[in-house]
Protein backbone atom coordinates (compact mmCIF):
# COMPACT_ATOMS: atom_id res chain seq x y z
CA UNK A 1 0.00 0.00 0.00
CA UNK A 2 1.42 3.29 -1.11
CA UNK A 3 1.78 6.14 1.40
CA UNK A 4 0.38 9.19 -0.39
CA UNK A 5 2.14 11.68 1.86
CA UNK A 6 5.51 10.04 1.18
CA UNK A 7 4.63 10.14 -2.51
CA UNK A 8 3.91 13.85 -2.42
CA UNK A 9 7.01 14.61 -0.36
CA UNK A 10 9.27 12.65 -2.70
CA UNK A 11 7.65 14.23 -5.73
CA UNK A 12 8.15 17.76 -4.40
CA UNK A 13 11.64 16.93 -3.20
CA UNK A 14 12.69 15.86 -6.70
CA UNK A 15 11.61 19.03 -8.45
CA UNK A 16 14.56 21.13 -9.65
CA UNK A 17 13.13 24.44 -8.39
CA UNK A 18 12.56 22.94 -4.95
CA UNK A 19 16.06 21.48 -4.87
CA UNK A 20 17.51 24.83 -5.87
CA UNK A 21 15.53 26.67 -3.23
CA UNK A 22 15.32 24.41 -0.17
CA UNK A 23 17.68 21.56 -1.12
CA UNK A 24 16.59 18.41 0.77
CA UNK A 25 14.63 20.21 3.46
CA UNK A 26 11.21 18.83 2.55
CA UNK A 27 9.42 16.64 5.07
CA UNK A 28 6.29 15.84 7.00
CA UNK A 29 7.54 17.86 9.99
CA UNK A 30 10.11 20.57 10.28
CA UNK A 31 13.50 19.84 11.80
CA UNK A 32 14.31 23.32 13.03
CA UNK A 33 15.76 23.59 16.54
CA UNK A 34 15.84 19.82 17.05
CA UNK A 35 17.60 18.56 20.16
CA UNK A 36 19.08 15.57 18.37
CA UNK A 37 21.96 15.74 16.01
CA UNK A 38 21.45 12.26 14.56
CA UNK A 39 21.00 12.24 10.79
CA UNK A 40 19.32 13.93 9.15
CA UNK A 41 20.85 17.00 10.70
CA UNK A 42 18.59 19.67 12.18
CA UNK A 43 17.68 22.48 9.85
CA UNK A 44 19.38 25.79 10.44
CA UNK A 45 17.05 28.66 11.21
CA UNK A 46 18.58 30.53 8.30
CA UNK A 47 17.59 27.81 5.84
CA UNK A 48 14.39 27.62 3.80
CA UNK A 49 12.24 24.50 4.08
CA UNK A 50 8.87 23.03 3.08
CA UNK A 51 6.67 20.77 5.17
CA UNK A 52 3.71 18.78 3.89
CA UNK A 53 1.12 17.26 6.22
CA UNK A 54 -2.22 15.61 5.60
CA UNK A 55 -5.04 17.97 6.45
CA UNK A 56 -8.12 15.85 5.71
CA UNK A 57 -11.26 17.61 4.48
CA UNK A 58 -11.37 15.72 1.20
CA UNK A 59 -13.98 13.06 0.46
CA UNK A 60 -12.24 9.71 0.21
CA UNK A 61 -12.49 7.66 -2.95
CA UNK A 62 -14.59 4.74 -1.72
CA UNK A 63 -14.83 2.89 -5.03
CA UNK A 64 -11.43 2.83 -6.65
CA UNK A 65 -8.06 2.18 -5.08
CA UNK A 66 -7.02 5.77 -4.95
CA UNK A 67 -5.85 7.99 -2.13
CA UNK A 68 -7.33 11.46 -2.17
CA UNK A 69 -6.23 14.10 0.27
CA UNK A 70 -5.46 17.67 1.13
CA UNK A 71 -2.04 18.89 2.14
CA UNK A 72 -1.23 21.58 4.68
CA UNK A 73 1.85 23.06 3.07
CA UNK A 74 4.15 25.32 5.05
CA UNK A 75 7.05 27.08 3.41
CA UNK A 76 9.56 28.42 5.93
CA UNK A 77 12.16 31.11 5.62
CA UNK A 78 14.16 33.51 7.76
CA UNK A 79 12.09 36.40 6.44
CA UNK A 80 8.82 36.91 4.65
CA UNK A 81 10.75 37.14 1.41
CA UNK A 82 12.68 33.92 2.06
CA UNK A 83 9.49 32.06 2.96
CA UNK A 84 7.86 33.28 -0.22
CA UNK A 85 10.80 31.95 -2.25
CA UNK A 86 10.17 28.49 -0.81
CA UNK A 87 6.46 28.86 -1.60
CA UNK A 88 7.20 29.87 -5.18
CA UNK A 89 9.39 26.79 -5.59
CA UNK A 90 6.53 24.60 -4.34
CA UNK A 91 4.15 26.37 -6.70
CA UNK A 92 6.52 25.72 -9.60
CA UNK A 93 6.47 22.03 -8.74
CA UNK A 94 2.67 21.98 -8.68
CA UNK A 95 2.48 23.83 -11.99
CA UNK A 96 4.88 21.36 -13.56
CA UNK A 97 2.74 18.42 -12.45
CA UNK A 98 0.53 18.48 -15.52
CA UNK A 99 0.17 14.76 -16.07
CA UNK A 100 0.36 11.53 -14.11
CA UNK A 101 3.84 10.72 -12.93
CA UNK A 102 5.64 7.87 -11.22
CA UNK A 103 7.29 8.49 -7.85
CA UNK A 104 9.64 6.11 -6.05
CA UNK A 105 8.61 5.33 -2.46
CA UNK A 106 9.61 2.74 0.12
CA UNK A 107 6.51 0.67 -0.73
CA UNK A 108 7.21 0.68 -4.46
CA UNK A 109 6.59 2.97 -7.38
CA UNK A 110 3.60 5.22 -6.76
CA UNK A 111 1.47 6.80 -9.45
CA UNK A 112 0.64 10.40 -8.61
CA UNK A 113 -2.51 11.31 -10.51
CA UNK A 114 -2.58 14.98 -9.65
CA UNK A 115 -1.23 17.58 -7.28
CA UNK A 116 -3.05 20.90 -7.51
CA UNK A 117 -3.32 24.03 -5.42
CA UNK A 118 -6.42 24.32 -3.27
CA UNK A 119 -5.94 27.79 -1.78
CA UNK A 120 -3.99 30.96 -2.26
CA UNK A 121 -1.07 31.52 0.13
CA UNK A 122 -1.23 33.03 3.62
CA UNK A 123 1.82 34.88 4.91
CA UNK A 124 2.23 33.94 8.59
CA UNK A 125 4.76 33.95 11.42
CA UNK A 126 5.71 31.07 13.71
CA UNK A 127 6.51 32.71 17.04
CA UNK A 128 7.86 29.46 18.54
CA UNK A 129 10.48 29.16 15.82
CA UNK A 130 10.76 32.88 15.15
CA UNK A 131 10.38 32.08 11.47
CA UNK A 132 8.19 33.42 8.72
CA UNK A 133 6.21 30.91 6.75
CA UNK A 134 3.74 30.80 3.93
CA UNK A 135 0.84 28.44 4.41
CA UNK A 136 -1.22 27.05 1.56
CA UNK A 137 -3.22 23.94 0.85
CA UNK A 138 -3.02 21.52 -2.03
CA UNK A 139 -5.02 18.50 -3.13
CA UNK A 140 -3.66 15.23 -4.42
CA UNK A 141 -4.72 11.84 -5.75
CA UNK A 142 -2.38 8.84 -5.62
CA UNK A 143 -2.96 5.21 -6.59
CA UNK A 144 -3.12 2.98 -3.51
CA UNK A 145 -1.37 0.13 -5.29
CA UNK A 146 2.27 0.19 -6.31
CA UNK A 147 2.86 -0.13 -10.02
CA UNK A 148 4.92 -3.27 -9.46
CA UNK A 149 2.02 -5.04 -7.75
CA UNK A 150 -0.38 -5.35 -10.67
CA UNK A 151 -0.25 -6.53 -14.24
CA UNK A 152 -0.30 -3.85 -16.87
CA UNK A 153 -2.17 -6.02 -19.37
CA UNK B 1 -16.60 -3.24 -5.84
CA UNK B 2 -13.77 -2.19 -8.06
CA UNK B 3 -11.47 -4.68 -9.68
CA UNK B 4 -8.80 -4.71 -7.00
CA UNK B 5 -6.19 -5.83 -9.52
CA UNK B 6 -6.80 -2.92 -11.85
CA UNK B 7 -3.59 -1.26 -12.85
CA UNK B 8 -3.25 2.30 -11.58
CA UNK B 9 -2.47 3.34 -15.13
CA UNK B 10 -6.01 2.49 -16.20
CA UNK B 11 -7.32 5.72 -14.71
CA UNK B 12 -6.75 8.63 -17.06
CA UNK B 13 -6.59 12.08 -15.53
CA UNK B 14 -5.33 15.50 -16.45
CA UNK B 15 -5.88 17.94 -19.24
CA UNK B 16 -4.61 17.23 -22.75
CA UNK B 17 -3.31 19.56 -25.40
CA UNK B 18 -5.81 20.38 -28.13
CA UNK B 19 -4.54 20.84 -31.67
CA UNK B 20 -6.43 21.89 -34.77
CA UNK B 21 -5.45 21.60 -38.43
CA UNK B 22 -7.03 21.98 -41.84
CA UNK B 23 -9.36 19.16 -42.81
CA UNK B 24 -7.37 16.45 -44.53
CA UNK B 25 -4.39 16.66 -42.19
CA UNK B 26 -3.38 13.13 -41.26
CA UNK B 27 -2.98 11.92 -37.71
CA UNK B 28 0.62 12.45 -36.54
CA UNK B 29 2.71 9.65 -35.12
CA UNK B 30 2.10 9.28 -31.42
CA UNK B 31 5.75 9.72 -30.49
CA UNK B 32 6.24 12.97 -32.36
CA UNK B 33 5.21 16.53 -31.76
CA UNK B 34 2.40 17.44 -34.16
CA UNK B 35 3.85 19.12 -37.25
CA UNK B 36 3.48 22.61 -38.61
CA UNK B 37 -0.03 21.96 -39.94
CA UNK B 38 -1.26 21.55 -36.41
CA UNK B 39 -1.93 24.59 -34.21
CA UNK B 40 -2.24 24.19 -30.47
CA UNK B 41 -5.39 26.05 -29.51
CA UNK B 42 -3.88 27.14 -26.22
CA UNK B 43 -4.67 26.95 -22.56
CA UNK B 44 -8.05 25.60 -21.59
CA UNK B 45 -9.93 26.02 -18.36
CA UNK B 46 -12.04 23.41 -16.62
CA UNK B 47 -13.02 20.09 -18.06
CA UNK B 48 -12.33 18.87 -21.55
CA UNK B 49 -15.26 16.70 -22.54
CA UNK B 50 -15.95 14.14 -25.22
CA UNK B 51 -19.56 13.06 -25.62
CA UNK B 52 -20.60 10.02 -27.60
CA UNK B 53 -24.35 10.22 -28.01
CA UNK B 54 -26.94 8.37 -30.03
CA UNK B 55 -30.18 7.03 -28.60
CA UNK B 56 -31.29 3.56 -29.52
CA UNK B 57 -34.57 2.82 -31.20
CA UNK B 58 -35.93 -0.41 -29.76
CA UNK B 59 -38.36 -2.81 -31.36
CA UNK B 60 -40.84 -5.00 -29.53
CA UNK B 61 -43.18 -7.78 -30.53
CA UNK B 62 -46.20 -9.51 -29.04
CA UNK B 63 -44.21 -12.51 -27.84
CA UNK B 64 -41.93 -10.68 -25.41
CA UNK B 65 -42.35 -8.08 -22.73
CA UNK B 66 -38.88 -6.70 -23.30
CA UNK B 67 -37.32 -5.22 -26.40
CA UNK B 68 -36.19 -7.74 -29.01
CA UNK B 69 -34.09 -5.59 -31.28
CA UNK B 70 -32.30 -2.26 -31.10
CA UNK B 71 -30.79 0.00 -33.69
CA UNK B 72 -28.99 3.30 -33.50
CA UNK B 73 -30.45 5.53 -36.20
CA UNK B 74 -28.10 8.42 -35.52
CA UNK B 75 -25.06 9.22 -33.41
CA UNK B 76 -22.90 12.19 -32.55
CA UNK B 77 -19.43 12.84 -31.23
CA UNK B 78 -19.13 16.20 -29.53
CA UNK B 79 -15.97 17.79 -28.14
CA UNK B 80 -16.24 20.51 -25.52
CA UNK B 81 -13.69 22.66 -23.75
CA UNK B 82 -13.18 26.26 -22.72
CA UNK B 83 -10.44 28.28 -24.32
CA UNK B 84 -8.84 31.11 -22.35
CA UNK B 85 -6.39 32.29 -24.99
CA UNK B 86 -7.89 35.38 -26.62
CA UNK B 87 -5.39 35.76 -29.45
CA UNK B 88 -7.27 36.25 -32.68
CA UNK B 89 -5.41 33.38 -34.35
CA UNK B 90 -6.89 31.06 -31.72
CA UNK B 91 -10.46 32.26 -31.46
CA UNK B 92 -10.78 32.69 -35.22
CA UNK B 93 -10.43 28.94 -35.52
CA UNK B 94 -13.43 28.40 -33.29
CA UNK B 95 -15.40 31.25 -34.87
CA UNK B 96 -14.71 30.62 -38.55
CA UNK B 97 -11.24 30.59 -40.11
CA UNK B 98 -7.82 31.97 -39.32
CA UNK B 99 -7.64 33.44 -42.83
CA UNK B 100 -10.02 36.12 -41.61
CA UNK B 101 -7.39 37.55 -39.28
CA UNK B 102 -5.60 40.37 -41.05
CA UNK B 103 -2.75 42.63 -40.05
CA UNK B 104 -3.13 46.28 -40.94
CA UNK B 105 -2.70 49.71 -39.40
CA UNK B 106 -4.95 51.99 -37.41
CA UNK B 107 -3.48 55.46 -37.35
CA UNK B 108 0.17 54.96 -36.57
CA UNK B 109 -0.42 51.66 -34.80
CA UNK B 110 -0.09 48.20 -36.21
CA UNK B 111 -3.24 46.20 -35.55
CA UNK B 112 -4.88 42.87 -36.23
CA UNK B 113 -8.49 42.62 -37.29
CA UNK B 114 -11.04 39.83 -37.29
CA UNK B 115 -14.63 40.07 -38.40
CA UNK B 116 -17.32 38.54 -36.23
CA UNK B 117 -19.67 37.25 -38.91
CA UNK B 118 -19.30 33.52 -39.14
CA UNK B 119 -21.19 32.83 -42.34
CA UNK B 120 -23.38 29.98 -43.45
CA UNK B 121 -20.80 27.27 -43.97
CA UNK B 122 -18.50 26.34 -41.11
CA UNK B 123 -14.88 25.58 -41.86
CA UNK B 124 -13.96 21.93 -41.58
CA UNK B 125 -10.93 20.99 -39.52
CA UNK B 126 -9.09 18.01 -38.20
CA UNK B 127 -8.65 17.93 -34.43
CA UNK B 128 -6.19 16.18 -32.15
CA UNK B 129 -6.31 15.77 -28.37
CA UNK B 130 -2.92 14.64 -27.14
CA UNK B 131 -1.53 13.87 -23.70
CA UNK B 132 2.01 12.88 -22.83
CA UNK B 133 0.81 10.38 -20.21
CA UNK B 134 -2.62 9.66 -21.60
CA UNK B 135 -2.39 5.93 -22.13
CA UNK B 136 -4.26 3.51 -19.83
CA UNK B 137 -1.39 1.05 -20.27
CA UNK B 138 1.46 3.07 -18.82
CA UNK B 139 3.17 6.42 -18.80
CA UNK B 140 2.97 6.60 -22.56
CA UNK B 141 1.40 9.18 -24.85
CA UNK B 142 -2.18 8.93 -25.94
CA UNK B 143 -4.14 10.85 -28.51
CA UNK B 144 -7.62 11.09 -29.92
CA UNK B 145 -7.89 12.10 -33.57
CA UNK B 146 -11.01 13.46 -35.18
CA UNK B 147 -10.45 13.72 -38.95
CA UNK B 148 -13.34 16.05 -39.74
CA UNK B 149 -14.92 18.45 -37.28
CA UNK B 150 -16.81 21.72 -37.41
CA UNK B 151 -17.22 24.29 -34.69
CA UNK B 152 -20.67 24.32 -33.16
CA UNK B 153 -19.50 26.86 -30.59
CA UNK B 154 -21.50 29.80 -29.37
CA UNK B 155 -18.85 31.52 -27.31
CA UNK B 156 -19.98 34.17 -24.88
CA UNK B 157 -16.79 35.74 -23.54
CA UNK B 158 -17.54 37.84 -20.50
CA UNK B 159 -15.01 40.21 -18.99
CA UNK B 160 -15.27 41.87 -15.63
CA UNK B 161 -13.10 43.50 -13.04
CA UNK B 162 -12.08 40.08 -11.74
CA UNK B 163 -13.17 37.89 -14.61
CA UNK B 164 -11.31 36.93 -17.75
CA UNK B 165 -12.78 36.30 -21.15
CA UNK B 166 -13.32 32.62 -21.84
CA UNK B 167 -14.53 30.93 -24.99
CA UNK B 168 -16.72 27.89 -24.58
CA UNK B 169 -16.01 25.64 -27.51
CA UNK B 170 -18.04 22.82 -28.94
CA UNK B 171 -16.86 20.91 -31.96
CA UNK B 172 -18.96 18.31 -33.73
CA UNK B 173 -17.37 15.40 -35.55
CA UNK B 174 -18.58 14.76 -39.08
CA UNK B 175 -18.23 11.48 -40.89
CA UNK B 176 -15.08 11.49 -42.97
CA UNK B 177 -15.55 9.22 -45.94
CA UNK B 178 -11.87 9.57 -46.78
CA UNK B 179 -11.11 7.21 -43.90
CA UNK B 180 -11.04 3.71 -45.27
CA UNK B 181 -12.05 2.09 -42.01
CA UNK B 182 -15.76 2.55 -41.35
CA UNK B 183 -15.12 2.43 -37.62
CA UNK B 184 -12.82 5.43 -37.80
CA UNK B 185 -14.97 7.86 -39.75
CA UNK B 186 -15.87 9.87 -36.66
CA UNK B 187 -12.40 9.61 -35.14
CA UNK B 188 -10.35 7.19 -33.12
CA UNK B 189 -8.07 6.77 -30.16
CA UNK B 190 -4.40 5.78 -30.23
CA UNK B 191 -2.54 4.97 -27.02
CA UNK B 192 0.96 3.75 -26.31
CA UNK B 193 1.54 0.28 -24.89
Amino acid sequence: MIDPLETCINHVLAHPAVQATVEDRVGAKHKYAQATSTPPAPWLLTARAITLADDGNVAPDISIGQHTGRLDVRCYGSSAYEAKQAYLAFLACVRATETRCAVITQAGTALLYWLVMDTSPSQLYDSDLSLDFVQCFARYAVAETALEEVSNG
Amino acid sequence: MADSAMTPYAQLVGAVKIYIAPYGTAIPDIDTTPGASWTELGATDGDQGTEFSGDLTVFRDNDHTGPVKATRPEEDVMLTFTLVDSRLEKISRIMHNVSRVTTTTSGASAVKEMGFKRGATPTEYAMLWKGQADSPYGLYPGQNYFPRVVSNSSPKPVRGKDQRAEYECEFMALEDDNQGDENKKLGWSVVGI
